[in-house]
């Protein structure tokens, strides 16, 4: 499987500046191939894009990236080396099914976890974390519902809370795993505004993504995938109709369709 | 004799539990069953969150032929008891989690064989030992009213391993229950709090057996961590809550057993039961005064 | 391929099920002398070999260390008693399992039941239920021993000769057996004459010899003690400053520790009950046992 003709993926004398660099990944689960030699890399301080269809290996290459998986071969580098939990400057936004929204916490709680792994272990959480908290919290428009308990959320608001708690992590990389799916127009208005101003602070963001129609819109690069790479690089070069009818079979007909 | 009395008379309730604890046993029982009951308290709710609260269930089955061979070799010694019961849980618990693992068999399949299975050994261990088995069968439905001091200090030594555990392990204890993801990709140490914990719920459990038996203890995992999670609103309060609820039922099922004459370890956890429907209640009213507030 | 291997790993599998199964369903291959006596209890195994010699095959039920009150029956049971040429059973309802297994096994014309004709007393916690430990009255015991005698030579009349002899020997070993626990306990000074256990087996010793008898537990096995009963007991060993308490084999031993440990008496020693011991030990037989039992009473109350 060789990376299409459309577009050249990888500058390598730029892996060192990127963001996220991965080269030969090779992920299988019961003896099917789930990434199939991924070879990419992102650059820094954009807002990047990982797209493809259902079944491509989207969240499975998130995983991998963050260590939660094994992986049978290749290397994964976050900002020149591979990604280690502690002090790791990348904050991850999880799907919001991944957790159980029952839990009895309140809005604010969720948001202050996020700073857990920037603290010693002997010290509690002060008056500090709180206004860190409150700050992201009203970055993403949910100060007044800082005391709302998280199972009396939207699917919106909960997306927003996981974002706020990652602001709070002031990390160089945010990682999301398809933050606008199931979100209300107001939640993804707010939350698009605060990402690409924190590109323009000088952060990187990804984020799996599942909208097409936004694509454009809203990222400035793009990593198009199934199982393999087909296509990366900015979003102008790489989000054309033969990219993604590569990717997502004959479905698709004309990139100049999508809005 | 004197239930009615005891019932119906507050102050001659206080003489009858002052009159009460002039014996060393029943003071024993109250110190062993409410030390039991905060720790299972505590670890049950950190099990529930985690949607693991049968899990106590399967480990308080499985440790029984454990206990069968720490008896056998070391005789009554709770020593040899415990340390028997503490490899059987660990078996069982690794066995739960490395079924699922090498095999399609699902998480709660493979929790029912490997319990029921080792249960199974246990009893037929006890039947065919059966000389010898009084004292285990107070193990299987306990025997709170024998325990004697160790009992109670292995109790009170094992709430300090779980009081130390979540005071030094709050934060990622917290973020495990709540996201275990974000808690392994922030760089807390999730593997080893999770073998711990399933130490010391194990340990729990055994230090348990004496008070209400194999077959009880899970009602003393879920029930009190149960009726909290009705009402708390916070972590620490469902933890805070828990603790007290397990502490209260075994005070309260004490005293009731002690009135009436019953079961001790089936009074603990019917006063569980209790609080549990209790604490439903509760919830029942906040919302309906809540919905009046808003309607 | 993956399949094939799960198929025939489900054939070997089921195999072993089947073939444990069919190889429980064997049976016993019964030696085909001598007369076969199941018995419930392993007192009354024991008399019928002392009465029996030779001419008789002797099983019980229970194993030594067994608890009549709570015993269980498994299939073996039911086959061992359809086999029997007698039943010997205890009666005044020891064992409440047993009607059941003479029914299944269809055997209720061979069954005698020792303690026939011999005058029981009422359980002391229960008045309507009787008291069925008689065998630690030796003399009762003997007329026991009368009973069976007759019933073997009953059934089987071309050995009543031998029944006779054997008998004759036994009751002159029971005759001073009785007159021995008669001297043991007399030799206790008369207020430590209190024997304290967790079991209410002793009512008959201690009508019998003269030692008061007080239990934490009713008869049955089954029973857990009352918080309010222990209280009692041990306000009762420190009022009679009751020297010693006796744990039986059969029975949770945690309680009675806790009272031995809260009043300062002294734990007397193991005591057999429901059942004697094994074979090996000198409690393994009737005598034996009772030699037992009233040595380490004496001791502990010395």
């Amino acid at each position: 499987m060789s990376a299409p003709e459309i577009v050249s993926p990888i500058a390598t004398s730029a892996d060192a500046h990127a963001a996220i660099a991965v080269t030969g990944l090779v992920v299988a689960y019961e003896h099917r191939t789930v990434l199939d030699h991924v070879q990419f890399s992102l650059p820094q301080g954009a807002m990047s894009a990982i797209v493809g269809p259902n079944g491509a290996g989207k969240s499975t290459l998130l995983k991998a990236i963050l260590g939660l998986i094994k992986i049978e071969r290749g290397s994964l580098s976050v900002f020149g080396k591979p990604f280690c939990p502690k002090a790791s400057g990348v904050a991850y936004v999880p799907q919001r099914s991944s957790v159980d929204w029952d839990f009895p916490a309140t809005v604010l709680d969720v948001v202050i976890m996020g700073r857990y792994g920037q603290m010693p272990w002997w010290r509690w959480p002060g008056a500090n974390e709180r206004r860190m908290a409150l700050d992201a919290l009203a970055r993403v428009g949910l100060f007044d519902l800082a005391q709302r308990r998280i199972s009396d959320l939207s699917g919106g608001q909960q997306q927003r809370v996981f974002l706020a708690r990652a602001l709070v992590q002031e990390a160089r990389l945010y990682l999301l795993d398809e933050p606008f799916s199931g979100v209300d127009a107001a939640s993804e208005a707010v939350m698009v505004g605060l990402l690409q101003e924190i590109c323009q602070s000088g952060a990187t963001v990804v984020a799996v993504h599942h909208d097409l129609s936004t694509v454009k819109r809203y990222f400035s690069h793009l990593l198009l995938l199934n199982r393999a790479v087909l296509a990366c690089g900015p979003v102008h070069d790489t989000f054309t109709t033969a990219a993604l009818q590569q990717a997502y079979g004959a479905y698709l007909l004309n990139v100049n369709e999508v809005p | 004799m004197s239930q009615t009395a005891t019932l119906i008379g507050i102050d001659g309730a206080f003489h009858e539990i002052a009159l009460a604890l002039r014996y060393d046993f029943l003071q024993q029982a109250l110190a062993g069953t409410m030390l039991m009951g905060i720790a299972c308290g505590l670890m049950g709710a950190l099990l529930l969150l985690r949607r693991m609260a049968l899990f106590g269930d399967a480990i308080g089955h499985a440790v029984l032929p454990g206990v069968m061979v720490g008896y056998l070799l070391g005789g009554k010694q709770f020593a040899w008891i415990f340390a028997g019961a503490l490899l059987a849980g660990m078996v069982a618990a690794s066995a739960v989690f490395w079924i699922p693992q090498a095999s399609r068999i699902r998480p709660d399949a493979a929790m029912g064989a490997v319990f029921t299975g080792m249960f199974g050994l246990g009893i037929v261990l006890l039947s065919r030992y059966q000389s010898g088995s009084g004292g285990v069968s107070g193990l299987l439905f306990g025997h709170a009213l024998g325990i004697g001091p160790s009992e109670v200090a292995w109790a009170f030594g094992n709430l300090l391993v779980v009081l130390l555990l979540l005071g030094v392990a709050w934060k990622p204890l917290k973020l495990m229950s709540f996201d275990p993801i974000q808690a392994e990709v922030t760089g807390a140490p999730t593997r080893a709090l999770t073998h711990l914990l399933m130490l010391v719920l194990t340990a729990t459990i055994v230090v348990s057996l004496p008070m209400v038996g194999a077959v009880l203890v899970a009602a003393l995992l879920i029930l009190p961590a149960a009726a909290a999670s009705l009402v708390a609103r916070h972590f620490g309060t469902l933890l805070l809550l828990a603790g007290i609820g397990g502490g209260v039922a075994s005070l309260v099922g004490l005293w009731v057993s002690h009135a009436w004459g019953l079961a001790s370890g089936a009074s603990i956890v019917l006063s569980a039961s209790a609080l549990f429907v209790l604490m439903g209640c509760v919830r029942g009213a906040r919302r309906h005064k809540a919905s009046v507030r808003h309607g | 391929m993956g399949a094939l291997r799960e198929f025939w790993g489900f054939c070997g599998v089921l195999g072993i099920v089947l073939a444990l199964g069919v190889g429980s369903c064997h049976r016993d291959v019964q030696p085909t002398q001598g007369l076969r006596i199941v018995a419930t209890t392993t007192m009354i195994a024991d008399l019928a070999r002392q009465l029996g010699g030779h001419r008789v095959n002797v099983t019980s039920i229970l194993a030594p260390g067994g608890d009549p009150h709570v015993y269980r029956p498994v299939p073996q049971d039911t086959e061992r008693l359809a086999s029997a040429d007698l039943v010997l059973v205890n009666g005044l309802r020891l064992e409440h399992w047993i009607e059941d297994l003479i029914e299944t096994a269809g055997v209720k014309q061979r069954v005698l039941v020792v303690s026939q004709g011999i005058k029981a007393r009422v359980s002391p916690i229960d008045a309507s239920v009787p008291d069925p430990h008689f065998w630690f009255d030796v003399t009762r015991w003997r007329q026991a021993a009368r009973n069976v005698r007759d019933e073997l030579i009953r059934v089987d009349a071309s050995g009543a000769s031998t029944y006779r002899e054997n008998h004759r020997l036994y009751d002159t070993q029971l005759l001073a057996l009785h007159q021995w626990v008669q001297a043991r306990i007399r030799s206790i000074r008369p207020e430590r004459r209190k024997l304290f256990t967790s079991h209410d087996a002793f009512a008959y010793l201690g009508e019998a010899y003269g030692i008061d008898v007080v239990a934490i537990q009713g008869i049955s096995t089954d029973a857990e003690a009352s918080s309010q009963d222990v209280a009692r007991v041990i306000d009762m060993i420190r009022r009679f400053r009751i020297p010693a308490l006796f744990i039986e084999t059969s029975v949770q031993p945690a309680l009675l520790q806790q009272v031995a440990r809260e009043t300062g008496a002294k734990v007397g020693g193991s005591l057999y009950s429901d059942s004697m011991g094994l074979p090996e030990q000198g409690s393994g037989s009737y005598v034996g046992m009772i030699r037992d039992d009233v040595a380490q009473i004496v001791e502990g109350l010395q």
